[in-house]
C-alpha cells in the first residue's frame, strides 16, 4: 500500500478550491448557527441559488461572467431574506424544519422540466466561465508544483482565488464580530429575552446574520461551479449542508476562523479514508466480500455522520445548554 | 385546565374537523374543473393511501417530540429498516410477506428501544441540549442510512410476493387489493394507538408525560420508562410503514430519507402529539401531493406539500390538532 501517494491525494483535497468553497460555506453557517443560534438545515439551498444565479445568467440569457456573479449573490442574500423574514423568530427545530423545506423547495423546482429553460433541470449547465479562466495570470500549458502536489495552471488561478477569497471572508467576519454588532449577536444567543429587554431588535440583528451568512454561502456555490464547470440540481441536496455542519462544528462552532481549519481538516480525512479504502481495495490487502470498490465510496458518508455524532457529544465546546421547553 | 377550557376545546375539536373537511372537499372541487370527477376520485383515493402511509410513519416522530422534546430527523431510518428486515425475512429466508412484516415490526421496536436506551437516555443525562441532539440525530440518520447502501446496495427491490396484481374496478376508480391492505392495516394500527393513549393507564401516562414531563414524574409516573416505550412504539409503527410503503414503492436504502420530509409535513400539519393530527396532516398532505398531478407536472407534486409544511410553521405552527403553544 503506497501511503505516500495517499498522504499526496490528501494534501491535493486539502489545498483544492472545492475546499476553499466548503471553508466560505462554513464561515457563513458559522455567522448563521455559532453566532445567531440559528439551526439553518437548508445552507445548501444559498449555495444552489449563487451557482444558478451565475450559471443562468451565463449560460441561459447569455450575460458575462460578472453580471451572473453579481446576479447570484444578489439572489442568496434575496432567498436570505425571504427565507428569514417569516422563520427567524421560530423555535430551534421549527426553523430547522423550515429551512431544509425550503431548500429541498428550490431543489426540486431547479430539477423540474417545468423550469428546465432556465434551469437546465436535471442535466444542469454547463460553460459558464470561459470569461474568468480567460484571466489566467499563469501559462496555461504548464503544470505547477506546490510541495509535493502538482496542479495544472487553470486549477491553480481558481485555487488562487479562492483562498483568496477566504482570506478575505474570514478577516471581514473577525472584523464585523469583535464590533459592536457582533457583540450584540453574541448577546442575542446567549439569552435572547435579555437582549430584547436591552431594546435591541434581535429580529433584525438574526435576519442579518442569516442574510450575510447565506450570501458566503452563494459565493461558495459560485466558486463550487466555477470549478466543476456544471450545475446540477443533485449536486446540492441536503447531504451537502450536513457536510458544512461536520466542518462548522469539527472546528469549533462559535469561533471566528474555526471554519477553514475544519474544511482542510474534513476533507484532508475524508480524502486520505477514501485513498487508503480504495489501495486496500484494489490491491487485495482487503478482500471481504462485503467490501468491494463501491462500498469504498460510501465510507465517507458512513464516517462523516458517525464523526458529526461524536464530536458534537464529546467536543460540545460548552456551547450547548440544556434548556427545559418553554410552555406557557 | 379549568372546565371552561375544557368544554372550550371539546367544542372547538368538531369544529376544526368540520373546517379540514370543508377545506379538503373545496380543494376537490376546485381540482375538479381542471379534471374528470373520476380523476379526482383516483387522486383521494391514491392520496389518502400514500397519506396513512405518512400517517403510520409519522405518528411515533410525533410522540416522540411531544414526549421527549427532540426531533428525531433520524425516523426515515427506522422506516427503511423495517422494509428492509421484511425484505431480508421475505426474500433471503423465505417466510411470508405477513410474518416478514411482524418480524419487521419487532425489530423496529427492539431499534427505537436500543436507540433510546443507548443514545438519547445517556445524552439526557450528560445535558446535552435540544439543539445538539437535533444535529447527532441529523448525524445518526446519515451513518446508518449509509450503512444501509453499504450493505443493501443502491438498487431498488421488491418483495417475493404481491409485486402484479390485478386492479379492482368500482365506479371507474381503480384499487389494488394491496393498496386496500395498505390502508386498513395502518388504519387499524393507528386506531389502536390511539384507543391505547386513551383508555389504559400506560397510555395515559404516556399522555401525561408529553404534557407535563416534570409533575408526571412527580406524580409517581416513571417517565423514562414511559419515553422508552414511545421509542419502542414509534419504531415499531415506522418500520410497518416502511413495510407498507415498499409494498408500492420498492424497497430501498433511502426509501425513508425521501419520505422524512413529507412525514414531518404530515404530522407538523396534524399537529404534533396527538395521533388524531397524525392521521389528519398525513391525510391532507397525501392527497394535496396526489390532488395537485391533476393541474401541475406530475416532478412537483411534493413541492406542494413541502409549501403547505413552510406555510403551517408560519401561521400556525401547533398544526391542526395542536395545542397552542410558544414555540419562538
Amino acid at each position: 500500500m503506497d501511503l505516500a501517494a495517499a498522504g499526496v491525494d490528501a494534501l491535493r483535497a486539502a489545498i483544492a478550491p472545492a475546499t476553499a468553497a466548503y471553508a466560505l460555506a462554513a464561515l457563513g453557517l458559522n455567522l448563521q448557527f455559532g453566532y445567531a443560534g440559528l439551526l439553518n438545515l437548508g445552507h445548501a439551498g444559498f449555495m444552489a441559488v449563487g451557482a444558478y444565479g451565475l450559471a443562468t445568467t451565463v449560460a441561459v440569457f447569455g450575460g458575462g461572467f460578472w453580471l451572473g456573479v453579481a446576479v447570484g449573490l444578489a439572489a442568496a442574500a434575496a432567498f436570505g431574506l425571504l427565507l428569514g423574514m417569516p422563520t427567524v423568530r421560530l423555535r430551534a427545530d421549527y426553523l430547522a424544519i423550515t429551512t431544509i423545506a425550503a431548500s429541498e423547495i428550490l431543489r426540486f423546482v431547479l430539477r423540474s422540466g417545468w423550469a428546465q429553460p432556465w434551469t437546465g433541470g436535471v442535466y444542469g449547465l454547463q460553460r459558464f466561465a470561459e470569461e474568468f479562466y480567460a484571466l489566467n495570470p499563469f501559462a496555461t500549458s504548464n503544470n505547477y508544483a506546490i510541495g509535493p502536489v502538482v496542479v495544472d495552471a487553470r486549477t491553480l488561478w481558481l485555487m488562487v482565488v479562492g483562498w483568496a477569497l477566504v482570506a478575505a471572508a474570514a478577516v471581514l467576519l473577525v472584523l464585523l464580530l469583535r464590533s459592536p454588532w457582533g457583540r450584540v449577536l453574541s448577546s442575542v444567543r446567549q439569552d435572547e429575552d435579555l437582549a430584547r429587554s436591552l431594546g435591541k431588535n434581535v429580529f433584525a440583528y438574526k435576519l442579518q446574520a442569516l442574510v450575510i451568512g447565506g450570501v458566503l454561502g452563494g459565493v461558495a456555490g459560485i466558486l463550487l461551479a466555477v470549478d466543476q464547470q456544471n450545475v446540477n440540481p443533485d449536486n446540492y441536496g441536503s447531504v451537502v449542508t450536513f457536510f458544512v455542519y461536520t466542518i462548522v462544528i469539527l472546528g469549533g462552532a462559535g469561533r471566528a476562523m474555526a471554519p477553514v481549519t475544519g474544511a482542510v481538516v474534513f476533507w484532508l480525512v475524508i480524502s486520505a479514508t477514501d485513498s487508503v479504502l480504495r489501495q486496500a481495495v484494489d490491491s487485495g490487502t482487503v478482500s471481504w466480500s462485503w467490501f468491494g470498490p463501491q462500498q469504498v465510496g460510501v465510507a465517507r458518508f458512513v464516517l462523516v455522520g458517525l464523526a458529526l455524532m461524536l464530536i458534537v457529544v464529546f467536543r460540545p465546546q460548552g456551547l450547548f445548554t440544556w434548556r427545559r421547553r418553554v410552555r406557557t | 385546565m379549568t372546565n371552561a377550557t375544557v368544554t372550550a376545546t371539546r367544542a372547538a375539536l368538531p369544529r376544526r374537523s368540520v373546517v379540514v373537511l370543508l377545506a379538503v372537499a373545496l380543494g376537490a372541487a376546485a381540482t375538479a374543473a381542471f379534471a374528470s370527477p373520476v380523476q379526482v376520485a383516483q387522486a383521494t383515493l391514491d392520496g389518502a393511501r400514500f397519506g396513512l402511509v405518512i400517517a403510520l410513519s409519522g405518528v411515533g416522530l410525533s410522540l416522540i417530540f411531544a414526549t421527549t422534546g427532540l426531533f428525531n430527523f433520524a425516523h426515515g431510518e427506522f422506516v427503511t429498516f423495517g422494509a428492509i428486515l421484511a425484505w431480508l425475512c421475505n426474500v433471503m429466508l423465505g417466510l411470508p410477506l405477513t410474518l416478514a412484516a411482524a418480524v419487521a415490526v419487532i425489530g423496529g421496536a427492539a431499534a427505537g428501544a436500543s436507540v433510546e436506551y443507548g443514545i438519547w437516555r445517556p445524552l439526557r443525562r450528560h445535558g446535552v441540549g435540544l439543539v445538539a441532539a437535533i444535529v447527532v440525530s441529523i448525524g445518526l440518520a446519515m451513518f446508518t442510512r449509509h450503512l444501509f447502501l453499504f450493505f443493501f446496495h443502491g438498487q431498488s427491490r421488491s418483495y417475493r410476493e404481491y409485486t402484479v396484481q390485478q386492479a379492482w374496478h368500482l365506479l371507474g376508480v381503480q384499487l389494488l387489493p394491496k393498496d386496500l391492505v395498505t390502508m386498513l392495516v395502518a388504519l387499524a394500527a393507528l386506531a389502536a394507538l390511539g384507543i391505547f393513549l386513551k383508555r389504559s393507564r400506560t397510555g395515559q401516562a404516556v399522555r401525561a408525560t408529553a404534557d407535563d414531563p416534570d409533575l408526571s414524574q412527580a406524580s409517581g409516573i416513571a417517565t423514562d420508562r414511559v419515553v422508552l416505550l414511545v421509542w419502542s412504539l414509534g419504531g415499531a409503527l415506522a418500520a410497518l410503514g416502511g413495510v407498507v410503503l415498499a409494498l408500492d414503492d420498492q424497497v430501498s436504502w433511502d426509501m425513508g430519507f425521501r419520505v422524512l420530509l413529507l412525514v414531518i409535513a404530515g404530522v407538523t400539519l396534524g399537529g404534533l402529539g396527538t395521533v388524531r393530527g397524525a392521521i389528519a396532516g398525513g391525510l391532507i398532505i397525501g392527497v394535496v401531493t396526489q390532488l395537485s398531478t391533476l393541474w401541475a407536472p406530475s416532478e412537483l407534486k411534493y413541492v406542494f406539500a413541502l409549501i403547505a409544511l413552510v406555510a403551517i410553521l408560519i401561521f400556525r405552527p401547533q398544526g391542526i390538532f395542536g395545542r397552542a403553544q410558544r414555540i419562538g
